[in-house]
């Protein structure tokens, strides 16, 4: 520990502190747009490009990010020189920002914006900005194939949206970006981001939305669906089925107050209900439903939602997944296999990793499942036509959009999931309804998917999934139950989790990645590419975002460390509260596998849990 | 498989070279991506796909990482007939030096320049002119620690353009004891219309090599690298030739003459980047990544290359070592400005009638030195005719501009030119007469740095280009002076609040131009302005 001196107050910091946290430790907000505090978990990163967080270091302007807390340091933060220079900085980002915020898909909840009022400045003044300045001068680039000039224009995925216009040139997302999708290009005035030249963005993105996260601008966005799901609510002729996923119950309550990992299930139904359009007498229909006491009966619908859970799927991807580890053990198949709940695990496997395509386990991630039997056996069940239903999940991901978009996911003979809302987007449209979630009361799912197991609801962070397996695989194998049922190897934040587990007598390995960003996974699939793996590990569970889904780049923006600790201990408490907490105790499941035993539509239940990955490491360099 | 063809072979070759440098000395081997993109280049500037994967599994360099790094890079993204150094510099280039670019002309020599005219790029002709006897002076009588102090009694500074004590500089690197040091010789001339270095590394290459080995042997230092830009190609050729020939007489290598000392040269070319000339940029550069400026502290010599105790000293710089060690610490310290001493190699171009490079001691007076060079000029009808002094650019585009009265008064050493507000910067003087269109000199200046700007940190690229903007609205006068006075603004802020050399000094010019020559940019400007921001 070294003691500096912050605006006369002597603090003790550890060493290769930054001042910039030894300031803000100090209780003292300092303003900044690019850094990222390092905590013990995770990297922190100090692009330095903002140049906003200027405070005297003895006696001399520094910005607080870039210098490290030395023995006897004076700092002072409100010295006229500082404050002008902070607000001199901002002056200059504002110069080359549209300014039409009214217009902006992060209005409110502009970290920019919200900076510009709180250093009181209205605008680039010491800038002389003319009339017109949303048209940025030099959009020019070099294109190095062809020596030609090259625009970055706005760029939409089914997944992202990239506005190069509302980018500051901050850095942020560069420094997330697992695959260099998204980065700067060029230098001087010409510097842009955007895509690697000469490569296409889809094509290079794996659309994990980490950099929606960070950017402090409304720049980079999820793609948004909110105006078709709106339609949809609005049309009495449709009946739109919402899911929700694991990782949303545990992190929409902090756009509204709430403390992360708070479990909001029943008040999430609650508020989905009441997104829907009224119906009357004649336009309901009967629904089957439990009552109070437990029996089958019938309700009428009270408006056009319906509300079903992506856990219920999740259960029943860990019965085919288990099922499928097994089977490949026994069969010798290709081993290790590795989980395909991530979309955006899965889209960086077929673009970086094609190698490993046949290790990849073939079943669906849960939101294409429950869509497709939403479609199916829920249309049967229900007494819809499909064609009058509107799939709506709500997801911590802006991966689960396109992953939605792909061709092949039309099981149903329709399109399984039809729109996909972010955690943010959805927080976004009840806070148009003016739905207070917190004063909601408790509310069920609709029969037939009304209940999950403990197991399903750990999908939604890093180790959940292999968790989730390993309780059902161990049953399966073994004949018994895992004993105490937590199975701790799989819980916890490291990058790299390995652990060794007797399955009656053979003993295998399994482990768990997440965040792909950090390139110790990168290295651990390269020695499964090049098949220098322990020869005993038959298991792999890899998420693309850091912390798994409740880090997902669709969650609020909120990417703190601590955050995503207590969205994960709000899962694993969902877990406890649970009667049941394995998926193959679950009745719910038992039922569809014995409704559906005879096939859906024509389809077989195989059909519509699994799917076919395709190599697309070809597109890469190609435009 | 990919097959293997020629280029890759050279990849191959490349790659084996520095992992062979990062095993013995700890130079990075990221630092070879350059030299692989150099390798396979084409003349359009591309780099053919399959060169590109074979760099990723060679170097582990993801394609979209490459393709950005090179976006960076003139030499790397552009064809080569847009020139070595991008257009804005070409320009101003051939503005300032006309065909005199490559002539090299040596009108006045000292000590560093003084072989130069009888081939003593030629190890054999370096030795006869009594070559490497400082070097030998100081490896087999001098400890390091005396060589710091000689060079710390001689109070030479950094001729980079900075001016730091050299002898503080080295005595900073030794204090670690660490198991690498490196000593880089910064050789990336890039801004206009500077050429000492080139004239000293094409026609004196081994006396950089013999400074460079003092200083090596000085810090304990086992490896120096020399940044040359990319675009001196012959340079990079004397260079090489240079080294070669000093390890075939043993001045390069293990146990050089026998003393026990081992000091070996690397030869780096840059692709094409200004901003590596800063140091910090220059280290990012050599670890493989793109030239963008670190925040200080720590300084190089605490953590530099590969986060080693880092020396970085220009040219010029490193030329002067073995002329101290001849000389001895004291008389140097005598020669010319007692606050900078020794000579330095001065650039004169634009409106003159003898440009070339004159070696004078500091201190000398501007106009003495205006007047050894022929006097100022301008086209007359029957060829070149005598002209009046409008205003001087003392060091380089950034280092501002002296009026014709202020370069009266002037003498060229950085106290003197500092109390007008100017810099020494690497002393290329640009002269101008009163024909000069000033503002259209000052907006090549800014189109130069805007392009040449890394671009990293947000304000910079933004400023650059609000005032260019604001200067192209001068032409039709539609600029207010507040506008105009909004560029002296950006002087003032700029400096306090960016990290790099490009980034302070990037409106020193335009500033200086604007309050000094106010009728060239067709604006009355109330005086009042100016005074309050000085």
């Amino acid at each position: 520990m070294i003691p500096i001196t912050i605006n006369g107050n002597v603090v003790e910091v550890s060493e290769g502190t930054s001042v910039m946290d030894a300031v803000r430790g100090a209780g003292i907000d300092l303003p900044g747009l690019c850094y990222k505090k390092a905590t013990r978990g995770e990297e922190g990163f100090t692009p330095g490009t903002c140049r906003v967080c200027q405070v005297s270091v003895n006696g001399r302007l520094a910005t607080a990010c870039e210098q490290k807390a030395a023995l006897g340091m004076l700092v002072q933060t409100q010295t006229p020189q500082a404050s002008e220079a902070r607000r001199y900085a901002l002056e200059a980002i504002l110069a080359e920002h549209p300014g039409r915020c009214l217009d902006c898909p992060v209005n409110p909840g502009c970290p920019l914006n919200d900076l510009a009022g709180r250093l009181n400045c209205p605008g680039p003044q010491s800038f002389f900005v003319p009339e017109g300045r949303q048209q940025r001068r030099g959009e020019v680039l070099f294109d190095l194939e062809s020596g030609m000039s090259m625009a970055v224009s706005k760029i939409e995925t089914a997944a992202l949206v990239f506005d190069p216009s509302l980018c500051i040139r901050c850095g942020r997302c560069a420094e997330v970006c697992p695959t260099g999708a998204i980065g700067p290009i060029g230098r001087g005035t010409n510097r842009r981001y955007g895509p690697p030249p000469g490569m296409e963005f889809n094509n290079v993105c794996i659309d994990c939305g980490q950099c929606t996260l960070v950017c402090p601008t409304g720049a980079l966005v999820e793609a948004p669906s909110i105006a078709r799901v709106e339609a949809a609510l609005l049309d009495p002729a449709k009946r739109v089925v919402f899911q929700i996923a694991p990782a949303v119950r545990v992190a929409l309550g902090e756009e509204f107050g709430l403390p992360a990992g708070k479990v909001l299930t029943g008040k999430i139904y609650a508020a989905l209900r009441m997104l829907g359009t009224a119906l009357s007498n004649e336009q309901a229909q009967q629904i089957p439903s439990w009552d109070e006491a437990g029996k089958l009966t019938r309700r009428q619908l009270k408006s056009n939602v319906l509300v079903t859970d992506t856990n219920v799927a999740a259960d029943l991807t860990i019965m085919e997944e288990a099922g499928g580890i097994l089977e490949r053990v026994k069969n010798g198949g290709k081993l290790p296999i590795i989980t395909s709940c991530c979309p955006a695990w899965i889209k960086d496997m077929e673009v970086y990793f094609p190698e490993l395509l046949e290790n990849v386990c073939s079943a669906k991630s849960p939101q294409q499942i429950m869509g497709a039997l939403n479609k199916t056996y829920g249309a049967r069940v229900w007494n819809l036509d499909a064609a009058d239903m509107v799939t709506v999940a709500v997801m911590p991901c802006t991966a689960k959009k396109a992953e939605a978009q792909r061709p092949e996911m039309m099981d149903s003979g329709f399109r399984d999931v039809d729109q996909v809302l972010t955690t943010r987007e959805l927080a976004r449209m009840l806070k148009e309804r003016g739905i207070d979630l917190a004063s909601l009361p408790d509310e069920k799912a609709d029969y037939p998917f009304e209940e999950y197991t403990g197991a399903s609801t750990l999908f939604g962070n890093t180790g959940g999934v292999m968790e989730a397996a390993m309780r059902t695989m161990y049953k399966l194998a073994t004949g018994s139950e895992l004993e105490g049922i937590v199975f701790s190897p799989a819980r916890g934040m490291e990058t790299v989790k390995e652990a060794s587990v007797d399955l009656n007598g053979t003993k295998v390995k399994i482990a768990v990645l997440h965040d792909l960003h950090n390139p110790q996974v990168g290295a651990y699939l390269k020695k499964i590419v090049a098949g220098e793996q322990d020869k005993d590990l038959i298991a792999v569970e890899v998420m693309a975002c850091p912390g798994g889904c409740i880090g997902g780049g669709g969650q609020p923006k909120d990417f703190e460390w601590s955050t995503k600790v207590n969205r994960i201990s709000g899962l694993e408490k969902d877990d406890q509260a649970h009667r049941l907490r394995r998926s193959h105790e679950s009745p719910v499941i038992e039922r569809i596998y014995a409704d559906v035993a005879g096939g859906e539509n024509g389809h077989a239940i195989n059909q519509l849990c699994h799917t076919e990955y395709q190599d697309k490491s070809i597109y890469l360099a190609t435009p | 498989m990919m097959k293997t063809t020629s280029a890759f072979t050279d990849i191959d070759l490349i790659v084996a070279r520095y992992k062979r440098l990062e095993h013995e000395y700890g130079l990075p081997r990221a630092g070879a991506i350059f030299e692989c993109f150099q390798a396979t280049r084409q003349p359009n500037g591309s780099i053919p796909l399959g060169a590109e994967q074979y760099i990723q599994t060679k170097l582990g360099r993801p394609l979209a990482e490459q393709r950005r790094l090179r976006s960076q890079h003139d030499l790397l993204s552009q064809g080569m007939d847009r020139g070595a150094r991008g257009v804005p510099a070409e320009r101003l280039y051939q503005e300032l030096l006309g065909n005199e670019r490559e002539a090299l002309t040596v009108r006045v020599e000292g000590p560093l320049l003084s072989g130069v005219g009888t081939y003593s790029h030629l190890i054999g002709n370096y030795l006869a002119q009594g070559g490497y006897q400082a070097a030998a002076a100081a490896l087999m009588n001098m400890q390091p620690t005396e060589i710091i102090e000689e060079i710390k009694r001689s109070n030479l500074k950094g001729r980079g353009g900075a001016y730091f004590p050299v002898g503080v500089k080295w005595e900073a690197a030794t204090k670690m004891k660490v198991d690498h040091k490196f000593l880089i010789c910064n050789a990336d001339e890039g801004e206009p219309p500077t050429r000492k270095d080139k004239v000293l590394m094409d026609l004196n290459p081994h006396l950089l090599l013999e400074g460079m080995l003092i200083a090596g042997f000085a810090i304990g230092a086992r490896l120096g690298v020399i940044y040359v830009g990319g675009d001196y190609e012959h340079s990079i050729r004397r260079l090489t030739q240079a080294a070669d020939e000093a390890r075939a007489n043993g001045w390069l290598g293990k146990n050089i003459q026998g003393s026990g000392v081992d000091f070996e040269v690397h030869i780096f070319a840059g692709s094409g980047s200004y901003v590596a000339g800063c140091d910090t940029a220059m280290l990012e550069s050599l670890e493989g990544k793109a030239a963008i400026p670190r925040a200080t502290p720590p300084f190089p010599t605490e953590a530099g290359l590969a986060g080693k105790p880092t020396v970085v000293n220009n040219v010029e710089t490193l030329c002067n070592i073995p002329v101290i060690i001849k000389l001895g610490g004291q008389a140097f310290s005598k020669i010319g400005n007692p606050d900078c001493p020794g000579t330095k190699i001065f650039g004169l171009c634009g409106d003159i009638a003898k440009p070339g490079m004159y070696e004078l001691p500091t201190g000398t007076d501007l106009q003495t030195l205006i007047e050894a060079a022929g006097g100022v000029v301008e086209a007359g009808e029957y060829g070149l005719q005598p002209s009046r002094l409008a205003a001087v650019s003392p060091g380089g585009v950034t280092t501002g501009l002296l009026s014709a009265e202020e370069a009266a008064e002037v003498s060229m050493d950085p106290g003197s030119l500092a109390a007008k507000g100017t810099f020494l910067g690497s002393g290329a003087i640009s002269v101008f007469n009163a024909q000069r269109d000033l503002r259209a000199y000052v907006e090549d200046v800014m189109a130069f740095l805007s392009e040449e700007s890394c671009g990293s940190c947000m304000i910079c690229p933004i400023s650059i280009g609000m005032t260019q903007r604001t200067l192209a609205r001068t032409h039709s006068a539609e600029a207010s002076a507040e506008e105009i006075s909004a560029i002296s603004e950006r002087d003032v802020f700029l400096p306090q609040i960016l990290k790099c050399g490009l980034g302070k000094s990037s409106h020193t010019t335009v500033r200086q131009a604007v309050s000094k020559f106010p009728t060239q940019f067709a604006v009355e400007l109330p005086v009042a302005l100016f005074e309050e921001q000085r």
